[in-house]
């Protein structure tokens, strides 16, 4: 049983929630949450507390298992039911991040090369982080890509600081609460990724302190971040762009050496996403280990990943229906987020000793 | 093209087959692995011969639109 350090587990937990939601999903949060954009990630963040509050309790209830073992052992039928509903999941989210990468890339870089080449690159390398070792790789590069990650968004900051224009921020007070919610919606599909830690972290070492920290990493970072692209950019702007975040790192020049910023930002990102690819794999992995007693979960994870890159181009019929996606998916995201929690916080309550005899 | 496609999603299987030939414990256990093979290349199949007639997420968003309030105009932005 592979134990993660609690920073391991912060980071894993912040990657998973922060690198897509750095895609066209921000957009929509401008036009939705318009200024008041860092509104949104207060919400996300109190809402998603609760999920990962209930799997940290089941987490600790089990100190020697993984929650699909603990799922599989405690009801055979019923806990191989849910665990294949959340293979079905992470299939469903790692599909997602392979299709959206490829397409970011195909559009922004390397148009020329297909989207299916720049799929298999990735998925590839997913599958060299994650077959060797399972969870140990993926977590020693989560630190490595992902503290790089997050000491760009300072290094933004400055960069752009001169750029911000803190006029786009107004009317401060004319808050459109409904416009705020729906934002808080589209993002917290994306955010309510991370509950995925709590499934991947095996032997009770979950802790709600450690979600909690990973959630506030993201959602700070995030909230940086789209806050840098709003004062650059404004709202209208913002909310017309594919990849606004992208076009925001582009404006950087920092002298004629470094005109190009954007390409040692999205090489660190690139990395980071192949990272939460490789969680998806891992876990898809773990969960087909979980349901078929004995079965080595590292054979597994070659034929996963020729799964994950068929569903990436066979779900979605292109880039904009992905977009729109957005806004449809976080009611069936919801089922698995918040739902199947809440059923596993009870489902797997801790048996009263002595059972029945005592009653009598 | 599709000849193509389907041949080196052919070759990526023998190879991932190749890598853990000989590892297998149970036949059961080769044998869910081929069914994974299986499944992924039937969708593959699918997805370059048909002309992708079904996209299960699509549709799912297509059927849960009409439940929603929140509608897909804001893609393209809005006229300020």
């Amino acid at each position: 049983m592979t134990k993660l350090s609690s920073r391991q587990v912060v980071l894993i937990g912040a990657l998973f929630a922060f690198t897509d939601a750095t895609m066209s999903v921000q957009a929509q949060l401008a036009s939705f949450a318009r200024q008041h954009l860092c509104m949104v990630y207060f919400i996300t963040f109190a809402v998603l507390l609760i999920p990962l509050w209930m799997l940290a309790r089941v987490s600790k209830r089990f100190p020697r298992q993984d929650l699909f073992q603990a799922l599989a052992e405690r009801h055979p039928v019923m806990g191989r039911t849910v665990v294949a509903l959340y293979i079905l999941y992470f299939l469903w989210v790692a599909a997602r991040d392979v299709r959206l990468t490829g397409e970011f890339f195909n559009i922004t870089l390397l148009a020329r090369t297909p989207v299916g080449v720049i799929a298999a690159v990735n998925i590839l390398a997913a599958v060299t982080l994650v077959r060797p070792t399972g969870i140990n790789v993926l977590a020693r590069s989560s630190e490595l890509y992902g503290t790089a990650l997050f000491l760009i968004i300072p290094l933004v900051f400055i960069a752009l600081f001169k750029d911000l224009d803190f006029s786009y921020m107004l009317p401060l007070t004319d808050v459109d609460w409904v416009g705020v919610l729906e934002g808080a919606w589209v993002i917290t599909a994306y955010f309510g990724d991370m509950i995925g830690i709590a499934f991947l972290v095996s032997g009770g070492a979950f802790r709600f302190r450690d979600g909690m920290l990973a959630l506030a990493l993201a959602s700070f970072g995030l909230m940086v971040i789209s806050m840098l692209a709003l004062l650059s950019l404004s709202v209208p702007v913002m909310s017309a762009m594919t990849f606004p975040l992208y076009e925001m790192v582009r404006q950087i020049r920092i002298t004629d050496f470094l005109d190009r910023f954007e390409l040692p930002v999205l090489a660190v990102w690139a990395t980071t996403i192949v990272c939460k690819i490789g969680y998806s794999l891992y876990l898809i992995s773990l969960g087909f280990k979980r349901i078929i007693p004995g079965l080595p979960g590292q054979r597994v994870v070659f034929p996963a990943a020729l799964l994950i890159y068929s569903c990436s181009f066979w779900f979605f019929e292109n880039a904009v229906d992905m977009i729109n996606m957005n806004l449809t998916m976080p009611l069936a995201e919801l089922v698995f987020q918040f739902l199947l929690p809440a059923v596993l916080f009870f489902a797997l309550w801790p048996k009263r000793e002595g059972g029945g005899e005592n009653r009598g | 093209m599709i000849v193509q496609d389907l041949g080196l999603f052919v070759l990526a299987i023998a190879v991932g087959l190749a890598l853990d030939w000989k590892k297998w414990r149970k036949w059961s256990h080769f044998g869910f692995a081929c069914a994974l093979y299986a499944v992924a290349l039937a969708i593959w199949a699918y997805h370059t011969m048909s002309g992708a007639a079904l996209h299960p997420v699509s549709e799912l968003h297509q059927l849960l639109d009409r439940f929603l309030p929140i509608g897909d105009q804001s893609i393209l932005g809005e006229d300020y």
